[in-house]
């Protein structure tokens, strides 16, 4: 798999429970509002452990992840 | 609380008092159900991780969970932050439970928290508590003593309570049948898919009295039943309990009279499977007598302990061969009570039995069980009657078979010299008065 990985956000979603960024440091942050915003437009496939963990630990399950293909 | 005037069990005197007292409800909800071992499920009811079932321990709401490695918690369902009930579904599969009030999330999963229970996360974590609040202090309040017997799941609230096999005593030959199939393998058991609930304006005791070992009601309260053969042979049958026309019921009641326990019945004394109208149903049964016989003999366990019975303080069964099922008595008010009763079949019962025990179940107890409605117009009626200024001057008589009993080969225990005693009841309550006036745990279970 050679793709990049798209981090989508439900922002009505977010609670700022902030989970995420324990569990993806450096890669999400919280806006004004408290809710979670990307750092990157799309990520390697090397941040895909952490962005998982992002989304399994999300409470409001307010992450999904996506695979984004070359073409 | 001071008893002293309302309870002399060792006469047959008890007031009226402990039956209708706020006073007395509120001692019984301090001293009583935070304390003793209380019956919370069964295990079958959870067979997958993240399943969960919501219980009732005394008047407070808790969760029986199996964790995502295969572990059994009991947990207030009670959020730490406001109190919301952080579940409100009767049963279902779930590793974290998210509180509706303001979100504190909880998890039972370890890859996500170290205790079950843990507070796995709350809105606005960074924004509002500054990234300071101290989750692995707030999780689901724990019970601290859980005991998986044979399958049913016993908790209790304090910590100094003793194990739950010492609290259970010799009594433990009517649970281990309880928890026994048909044939007698303990452990072989599983609940009958949904549990009944109901309430009814009643004190709780009275339920507990009630199986406890009352064989005195049995004939004027269940004539009609009889009468209509609700019972497995139909009318052809002598009772509604299939035993076999001239058997009597039973020899005797067995009564703790330290812990409390008591069944209708002895160890040693068995009533027999019943005919049942359905030829298929017989011989299944007829089976599993002949299997259970061998393996009794084998194993040197007592041939009888059928019951019915009451696990002080508030558990009541039918320990089977058959029927077998059991009940808890939930405190709501001194004049209201929640009855949850769980049937329990043979984990492998063919289809048709357990289906023919069901219905059997639902006719016989439960909100529209025939047998339990005519014992809840009981309790209903007395506790009515019981509430007044007038009525409660004068106490209830308990002297039925007062200094008619004889020692039993179980530690602890008596057997009445007739079946009819309420032997059983004075026990229960001399019991019961330890627990609410707030003996220690060593005075309790001194000479148990």
């Amino acid at each position: 798999m050679t793709g990049r990985l798209k981090l989508v956000v439900d922002r009505p979603a977010c609670k700022g429970y902030a989970n995420c960024l324990d569990a993806a440091p450096g890669l999400i942050d919280l806006d004004e509002h408290d809710v979670a915003v990307t750092l990157a437009e799309t990520y390697p496939e090397t941040d895909r452990a952490a962005l998982e963990r992002a989304v399994d630990r999300c409470p409001a399950h307010a992450l999904r992840l996506d695979q984004i293909d070359d073409a | 609380m001071d008893l002293t005037d309302l309870l002399d069990a060792d006469n047959g005197v008890i007031s009226r008092e402990i039956f209708v007292s706020e006073a007395v409800y509120q001692a019984e909800l301090e001293h009583l159900f935070p304390r003793a071992w209380l019956l919370v499920g069964h295990e079958s009811q959870i067979p997958e991780p993240g399943d969960f079932f919501s219980s009732r321990m005394g008047t407070e709401s808790v969760l029986l969970t199996r964790d995502s490695d295969g572990a059994v918690h009991v947990l207030l369902n009670s959020c730490r932050h406001r109190g919301m009930k952080v579940c409100r579904y009767d049963e279902g599969n779930t590793l974290n439970f998210l509180c509706p009030y303001h979100g504190w999330t909880y998890s039972t999963d370890g890859t996500l928290v170290s205790v079950a229970g843990e507070l796995f996360g709350v809105p606005h974590f960074r924004a509002g508590y500054g990234g300071k609040l101290d989750r692995s202090a707030w999780g689901l309040v724990p019970c601290p003593r859980v005991c998986n017997y044979h399958g049913l799941i016993f908790a209790s609230w304090d910590p100094d309570a003793p194990p739950f096999e010492e609290y259970l005593g010799d009594f433990h030959w009517w649970l281990d049948n309880l928890c026994s199939n048909a044939s007698g393998e303990i452990g072989q058991v599983r609940v009958a898919r949904g549990v009944q609930k109901w309430r009814i304006r009643a004190n709780w005791k009275f339920v507990s009295e009630n199986f406890l070992g009352d064989n005195y009601h049995g004939p004027p309260s269940h004539e009609s039943v009889d009468a209509v053969g609700i019972g497995p042979g139909g009318t052809s049958a002598a009772t509604r309990h299939g035993a076999a026309p001239g058997r009597p019921r039973s020899i005797a009641s067995t009564s703790f009279t330290r812990l409390g326990h008591g069944a209708t019945g002895s160890v040693r004394y068995f009533l027999g499977y019943p005919a049942f109208e359905e030829p298929e149903l017989t011989a299944y049964f007829e089976r599993c007598e002949a299997a259970r016989a061998t393996r009794f003999e084998a194993e040197g366990r007592p041939i009888g302990a059928m019951g019915p019975a009451t696990l002080f303080p508030s558990m009541s069964f039918h320990a089977g061969p058959f029927p077998r099922a059991l009940m808890v008595a939930h405190p709501v008010s001194p004049w209201e009570t929640e009855v949850w009763r769980w049937y329990l079949v043979d984990a492998d019962a063919p289809p048709e039995v357990a289906d023919w025990l069901r219905r059997y179940y639902l006719r016989y107890s439960g909100p529209g069980g025939l047998v339990e409605q005519d014992d809840m117009e009981n309790w209903d009626y007395a506790t009515e009657a019981s509430r007044g200024p007038i009525a409660r001057r004068y106490p209830y008589n308990y002297q039925l078979g007062l200094g008619m009993t004889q020692p039993s080969s179980l530690r602890g225990a008596v057997e009445s010299d007739y079946f009819m005693t309420e032997e059983n009841a004075r026990n229960f309550y001399r019991r019961w008065g330890e627990f609410v006036r707030g003996d220690s745990w060593s005075a309790l279970m001194a000479g148990a």
